[in-house]
């Protein structure tokens, strides 16, 4: 079979992420200079530079000017499927979570609302904004949107420590059980500054849905989420493959 | 957040979403222009330029779509995929309802190197495939898709028109079904010359996935990493709670 070479570059992009993950580095870690990266992989001084280049945009990298060049360590992932805790997922993955609230209070709902929640124009609502910190980064603005009749009293609950699932499966017996979720990919503008982000970095939309136990409506929720600092994973699973029969 | 809209926004903001509830109640319909900068600027006693920034970004989420000389127009729904069923390309694009091909970039057999060999679980010195091709949808360029598939898992797989058989197809020909894929999802920002093969004109920002699928050996059979247009479409994930 003929063998071909790797373009300089894409060794070169492959001779540094291997080399990350061989000397296990991480967040804040120096990698070796671009003189030495030349060296140890006999590749030209231009090659490394447009590969550092490249990986600096995927966010692996970052290049410090006159300091060096450091590694950005994993970033949190959050699993689209697990109903699992922002909290919960953070601690498991040692990462530092610290809630903002930035709004509280009860909303009666307008057109679209009524229509998440199958409710007429009016109905109480609570709405529940908060920004998640990750390690001192502002990475989501989160906005819950849940039934004021059926939560009676929620904002007796600090939600800058407390979690709602664990408000709504412990203090009021309403079990998170399915939902869904759709993510797009939006510009961030009104947003930006509270992310510390410019106006017009692309950014992810998550909008969710969830259900209790009986298939009622839990909760409507609306993301807007770093993807310098998340990454969204999902586990597919199959399926029988019926058209492959054809 | 567009539900935080008020009268104290800026008024490009609340534009855009006077602009989008019009295009979800069907004022505006896919395929129809809207009114022109000039018009909605009159209308709404707003500058013209706050008209352009509100379209801009209606713009790059793929609501609304340009065409030179002929105004701004509604586009036609976005296509809704879900994240939890297997499918190639081809196989997710046609239960939608569209026509699909592919043009191949580059394929050839290279050495796993330590980067991929230590991903797919095989040594550096082993053989895979690498292909790197444009998927289209009726047309249209949708996504840039780079493979690499063991050797092992297809002989001859290069002899194999790709064109014509899903890379599912071809695994199934070989015995192989795939049952696990787990996948991550990110932004990245094309280089130019791959954005013009995704005929991107403005910023190159694209939804990244990248994954390993395994057989139902538990075998790694193929790491992908696909690059797709975000303005062609969301993606939607159903959860349901584990029992432990």
């Amino acid at each position: 079979m003929e063998m071909h070479t790797v373009k300089p570059r894409e060794e070169a992009m492959e001779q540094i992420m291997a080399f990350i993950s061989r000397e296990g580095l991480s967040a804040g870690d120096r990698l070796p200079t671009e003189r030495q990266m030349c060296q140890m992989w006999d590749l030209s001084r231009g090659t490394v530079r447009s590969a550092l280049s490249r990986l600096e945009k995927m966010g692996v990298l970052q290049i410090r000017k006159g300091s060096g060049i450091y590694c950005c360590g994993s970033r949190f992932q959050r699993n689209l499927q697990g109903l699992s805790s922002y909290s919960g997922e953070a601690r498991y993955q040692g990462k530092k979570l610290a809630n903002v609230l930035i709004g509280f209070s009860g909303i009666e709902s307008d057109k679209k609302l009524s229509r998440i929640f199958s409710a007429t124009l009016g109905t109480p609502l609570w709405k529940l904004e908060r920004i998640r910190n990750l390690d001192g980064v502002p990475v989501q603005i989160d906005t819950s949107y849940c039934s004021a009749e059926r939560f009676p009293e929620l904002d007796r609950f600090d939600f800058v420590k407390d979690s709602l699932y664990r408000v709504f499966e412990e203090e009021y017996h309403a079990i998170p059980t399915r939902g869904e979720e759709t993510i797009s990919v939006i510009k961030a503008l009104d947003e930006a500054p509270l992310l510390m982000l410019q106006s017009g970095t692309p950014v992810f939309r998550i909008e969710s849905t969830t259900f209790d136990q009986d298939g009622i409506i839990l909760e409507y929720n609306y993301s807007v989420v770093r993807p310098d600092h998340v990454v969204l994973s999902s586990e597919m699973k199959i399926i029988v493959q019926q058209d492959e029969e054809e | 957040m567009s539900e935080t809209i008020s009268y104290r926004s800026p008024l490009y903001l609340q534009l855009r979403e006077v602009i989008r509830r019009k295009i979800e109640s069907g004022e505006y319909l896919p395929g129809t222009p809207i009114p022109s900068e000039n018009a909605l600027a009159e209308q709404y006693g707003i500058h013209r330029l706050s008209v352009r920034a509100a379209i801009s970004a209606l713009l790059y989420e793929g609501l609304l779509t340009s065409a030179q000389g002929k105004g701004v127009f509604v586009t036609m729904p976005k296509d809704e995929r879900d994240l939890e069923t297997v499918g190639g390309f081809r196989q997710t694009m046609e239960k939608l309802g569209h026509k699909t091909h592919t043009r191949i970039i580059s394929k050839i057999t290279r050495k796993a190197g330590e980067y991929y060999g230590d991903i797919l679980k095989i040594s550096p010195e082993a053989c895979i495939y690498y292909i790197k091709r444009v998927c289209y949808s009726d047309g249209e360029p949708y996504s840039l898709e780079e493979l690499y598939i063991p050797t092992d898992v297809v002989d001859n797989l290069f002899q194999i028109d790709l064109d014509l058989f899903s890379m599912y197809q071809i695994y199934g020909l070989n015995g192989i079904t795939v049952t696990r894929v787990h996948q991550f999802l990110e932004l990245d920002e094309l280089d130019r010359s791959d954005a013009n093969l995704l005929d991107i004109k403005d910023t190159p920002t694209v939804m990244k996935f990248r994954g390993v699928s395994y057989d139902q050996h538990g075998r790694a059979v193929e790491y992908a990493r696909t690059y797709t247009r975000v303005d062609k479409c969301n993606f939607t994930v159903h959860y349901t709670r584990k029992e432990d």
